[in-house]
């Protein structure tokens, strides 16, 4: 691998919100929202950042500090993985597994951790699928001294116990969800077996909610989390540069969407400020989970209390049962109200993949790059193996493609044992269910979205 | 020149009283929202999801950046527990802003 690292770590994040040209649909209230007091739930730095057109935020000093531990993550072009599967264009990968959490998701636990700390919060709590969130915002709690608790998937946590290794290392405590800690976990166990992300992050608020100093932190859905992950597309800019390389498509992997919205944002605020072509956008997200390909625009629950904001997003139905997957963290009904609102826009393009064709793309890339991904990741090499074997399509410049390497696979060899034993299958949801799934949905009609003034 | 303890206040009602019944969809004047009305009750219809995106516009009307502590483990109930607090940072925001003068006259 030959990497392009002399890039700095960027001193302020990039928001795409002034280059949208419209402003994203406000979240709605649950019509039972009757609580007499009013409190302040999230820092209103992170608030800011959600709502504002502001194009660059500084990056505050501790959380810069934090991040020159592990970036600039290396770029490369994967000359191995092109010869592999026989690519028209060049490929460029970004690894963002190579930091103790294994993936992107440090880049925003290390600046909610700042803020949250800052506004006097003593206690984190979350929810986490595959475990990478969990595990980066207890590395982050652990190194800032806040307590951390974790509500994991059960099932992830049981096919992967050294995630759950790993976090309480990091000081983390860990719970399998649904757990009998709160009611809508209890809820659960006795009405629907297996769980998922929105129950476990459901569980999550509800812990939250009871106890003094503590907060709860999110993941990748909301649009400050996205923002903080733009140091991972700023530096790549900045790395192609160095190679005097270029490239017209980029790819990310998709659960609701931020290590996606890291890399690929910074190149459309690139293309508009200096008034190029904008890049092909292409999120990769699971098939059986296929919210931005097969999934519907409406108001939908972020979780399972529901007790949380409708918003606006492309979802399958937050009641749909996804079926078991091995890459959990793409396994969440509905995607970030940022990226829905550019796939409406048509700014957006995405591919769904099944989970064989991306452990098999897994594989390929471990063996010709020497560098073993996680199951999310597979989904963006797989896409990304489409595109550059098959050439971009007609009216692309086939310059080359870029894919986020989202997160490191070492904690996640019992997918690829289950693949390499041929146990695996995709089960994509039929248009039927997700109707019915969806049916109870308020559509976001395109008059809900207002325009504001281009910026 | 700093205003009156008195005038602040002022200042800080009636903006927050504005944002409140622009938030709730009223046509109302400040004037006719009572100090001690509710915020989320039978007039005013502002819960925690909306009272975030509220302070930040009153950060800029009142051209002033709240600091995140300022919230933490508490609650607010009326009208005038918002504007008591926003008293505070106000007044907190012109005693720095002072300082940083005279620090810098020196």
């Amino acid at each position: 691998m030959s990497a392009a690292a002399a890039a700095q770590v960027p001193a302020e994040w990039v928001s795409v919100l002034p280059h949208l040209g419209y402003r994203l649909p406000e979240d709605r209230t649950p019509q039972d929202s009757q609580a007499a007091q009013v409190t302040v739930n999230l820092p209103l730095s992170l608030v800011r950042q959600s709502i504002l057109p502001t194009g660059r935020w500084p990056i505050p000093g501790p959380v810069l500090q934090g991040y020159r531990r592990y970036r600039p993550t290396p770029l490369w072009r994967a000359r191995g993985f092109e010869e592999a599967i026989g690519a028209r264009v060049p490929v460029y990968v970004k690894y963002e597994g190579g930091n103790i959490s294994g993936s992107h998701k440090l880049n925003t636990a290390l600046a909610q951790v700042h803020y949250y700390q800052a506004a006097g919060v003593r206690e984190l709590a979350t929810g986490t699928g595959a475990g990478q969130w969990g595990t980066a915002l207890a590395a982050a709690c652990g190194g800032s001294g806040l307590r951390c608790t974790v509500f994991m998937v059960g099932g992830s946590l049981a096919a992967k116990p050294y995630r759950g290794s790993l976090m309480r290392l990091l000081g983390a405590t860990v719970i399998p969800s649904p757990s009998g800690l709160t009611t809508v976990g209890k809820r659960a166990r006795e009405q629907r077996p297996g769980g998922g992300l929105a129950l476990a992050i459901g569980e999550a608020i509800e812990y939250a909610a009871g106890r003094q100093g503590c907060a709860f932190a999110t993941g990748s859905g909301e649009t400050y989390s996205i923002i903080h992950q733009s140091v991972i597309g700023q530096e790549a800019i900045a790395q192609l540069q160095e190679l005097d390389a270029d490239v017209d498509t980029i790819i990310g992997p998709v659960g609701a969407g931020s290590s996606f919205g890291g890399t690929a944002l910074p190149f459309l605020v690139h293309a508009k400020t200096a008034g190029l072509p904008c890049p092909r956008l292409l999120a990769a997200e699971s098939s059986a989970c296929p919210k931005l390909t097969h999934g519907v625009y409406a108001f939908d629950h972020t979780d399972a209390t529901r007790a949380g904001p409708l918003e606006a997003m492309y979802t399958v139905g937050s009641d749909y049962q996804i079926p078991d997957m091995h890459a959990a963290g793409l396994r969440y009904h509905g995607a970030a109200k940022l990226i829905s609102a550019m796939r409406y826009h048509g700014q957006i393009a995405a591919m769904a993949v099944g989970q064989q064709e991306a452990l098999r793309a897994g594989q390929t890339f471990a063996r010709s790059e020497a560098v073993l991904t996680a199951p999310e990741t597979g989904h963006a090499l797989a896409a990304a193996a489409r595109l550059a074997a098959g050439g971009l399509g007609a009216g692309r410049r086939s310059q080359g493609v870029l894919v986020c390497l989202s997160g490191q696979g070492y904690l996640d060899l019992s997918a690829y044992d289950e693949y390499l034993a041929g146990r695996l299958d995709d089960a994509p949801p039929s248009d039927e269910l997700i109707r019915a799934a969806t049916e109870r949905l308020q559509p976001v009609h395109p008059e809900q979205i207002p325009q504001h003034a281009a910026s | 020149m700093h205003r009156s303890a008195a005038n602040v206040r002022d200042t800080v009602n009636q903006t927050v009283k504005r944002a409140v019944i622009r938030e709730s969809r009223l046509r109302l004047d400040p004037g006719e929202i009572a100090d001690d009305e509710p915020l989320n009750g039978g007039v005013l219809r502002i819960n925690s999801l909306a009272f975030v995106g509220i302070l930040v516009q009153l950060e800029d009307d009142l051209d002033i950046i709240f600091p995140d502590e300022l919230f933490e483990g508490r609650s607010f109930r009326t009208v005038a527990d918002v504007v008591d607090i926003l008293v505070r940072a106000s007044a907190a925001d012109e005693q720095n802003e002072a300082a940083e003068q005279n620090e810098a006259a020196l």
